[in-house]
């Protein structure tokens, strides 16, 4: 026999705040590991980031900035971090994540799949970031003006030079594979 | 203004970056055509963008870490020192058990309510369904039946914004799956039944599908469709959100 029905509980939790700063988790823990190009680093700064935004529950109510918020805090966290010159834990760089299910994206094949990571962790964060904002979190130019609080015209020229400078860093293989191994010229 | 015959750095970005109004993409597209060097150039530009995309887009499907959930799950910090205590304690045991717990306690729960929210929609449930069709009932006696089910205060979430429309509703002995219809008919189901106190936040592909798991401390909720990771992601806090509003 089905037991009697409960009374209506109250409403579940977490709020709405909590639930949507849970959904936007995958796509910042991305975001870090492609910011970082280190999987630890980038794990320590997310969970950075929650604890910051657990601490400031008042900035989650504004449900259609989380994200971008999110973003900030977790981007001045890595700066930080490089200033500091601070590690922490075994660092694991994006490269050897290209042999994982995750990132087995069709491509001709891993070796210019390890250079192009190469390349983007060649450039300066600025560069990457904004990359990565426009082409992995396809945010449009506004809206990057917005989150990096840049003129729309920074974002286009800033842009522009990040293409670029990729471009150089992919056609001039040499220079690519005469450096050091980044894990290698920490130690 | 810009000079309509030559194309900047800015002009060829935002073109790439579909970011140009018609008249200047089009004559930019123009110039493109005349200059295949140009037009080379910007190729390899939207190569580029497309391997970044294909790269790390897919980094979202990767579970989050159980411990990250459970501290979401654990606010508002408590304020007593009676109850820090209790929390330190509680924060010892939950880091003693969680290996073990991720390793063999979630997984096996959290597949039970996937598998179970899986044949529900596949038609074959293992107990009883009746289904109640949108015709005849308002959102709110479809509100009542759902409660009633899963004795929780919980609600239909409202999906219109992302074009999916509600067509009806499954109701099992202690769960329910609310069917929906996407802008294609594409089928969207959102299963739900009581939690087992655990909370868990995943997205992954089960049956050909992508399948989005969220549970918190009450109710456990499993989304299923025929859709990309950034779809799932949207609906899924669209769902979560409207079902568990107050």
């Amino acid at each position: 026999m089905a037991p009697p029905l409960a009374k209506p509980a109250a409403p579940p939790c977490p709020s709405k705040e909590i639930a949507s700063l849970l959904a936007e988790l995958p796509a910042l823990r991305r975001y870090a590991v492609a910011l970082t190009g280190n999987a630890a680093l980038a794990d320590d700064l997310v969970q950075d980031c929650i604890e910051r935004a657990l601490a400031q529950q008042a900035q989650l109510r504004e449900l259609g900035r989380l994200g971008g918020w999110l973003r900030r805090i977790l981007y001045h966290r890595y700066i930080d971090e490089i200033r500091r010159g601070k590690r922490r834990g075994r660092e694991l760089d994006i490269g050897d994540l290209a042999d994982r299910l995750e990132l087995s994206a069709p491509a001709p094949d891993n070796s210019a799949v390890r250079e192009f990571i190469q390349a983007v962790n060649r450039l300066s964060i600025e560069h990457r970031q904004i990359l990565l904002l426009i082409s992995v979190e396809e945010l449009s130019y506004r809206e990057i003006a917005d989150e990096l609080e840049i003129p729309l015209g920074t974002v286009m020229s800033r842009l522009a030079r990040a293409r670029e400078r990729l471009r150089e860093l992919l056609q001039n293989g040499a220079e690519i594979i005469s450096l050091p191994d980044r894990r290698k010229a920490r130690e | 203004m810009s000079n309509p015959r030559i194309i900047s750095d800015e002009d060829l970005h935002a073109y790439i970056d579909g970011a140009l109004d018609e008249a200047r993409a089009l004559e930019v597209e123009k110039l493109l055509a005349e200059n295949p060097s140009l037009a080379e150039r910007a190729a390899l530009f939207q190569a580029d963008k497309a391997l970044l995309k294909s790269l790390y887009a897919p980094l979202v499907e990767r579970p989050l870490p159980g411990e990250w959930v459970a501290r979401v799950h654990r606010q508002p910090p408590p304020r007593s020192p009676v109850k820090w205590i209790y929390a330190i304690a509680a924060a010892l045991v939950i880091a003693a058990v969680s290996p073990l717990a991720v390793q063999y306690y979630l997984p096996r729960q959290n597949a039970d309510v996937v598998e179970a929210a899986l044949d529900a929609r596949e038609g074959s449930p293992a107990g009883e369904r009746s289904s109640i069709t949108r015709d005849g009932l308002t959102t709110g006696r479809y509100d009542a039946a759902l409660r009633q089910t899963i004795a929780s205060n919980v609600h239909i979430p409202d999906l219109s914004r992302m074009g999916y429309r509600l067509r009806g509703l499954h109701l099992y002995q202690k769960a329910a799956e609310i069917v929906y219809r996407g802008p294609q008919d594409q089928l969207f189901t959102l299963y739900v039944r009581r939690s087992d106190g655990t909370a868990r936040f995943d997205q992954f592909e089960r049956r050909g599908l992508r399948v989005c798991i969220w549970q918190d401390d009450q109710i456990s909720t499993v989304m299923a469709g025929n859709i990309s990771a950034a779809v799932m992601q949207r609906l899924a806090t669209l769902s979560y959100t409207g079902l568990t509003s107050s």
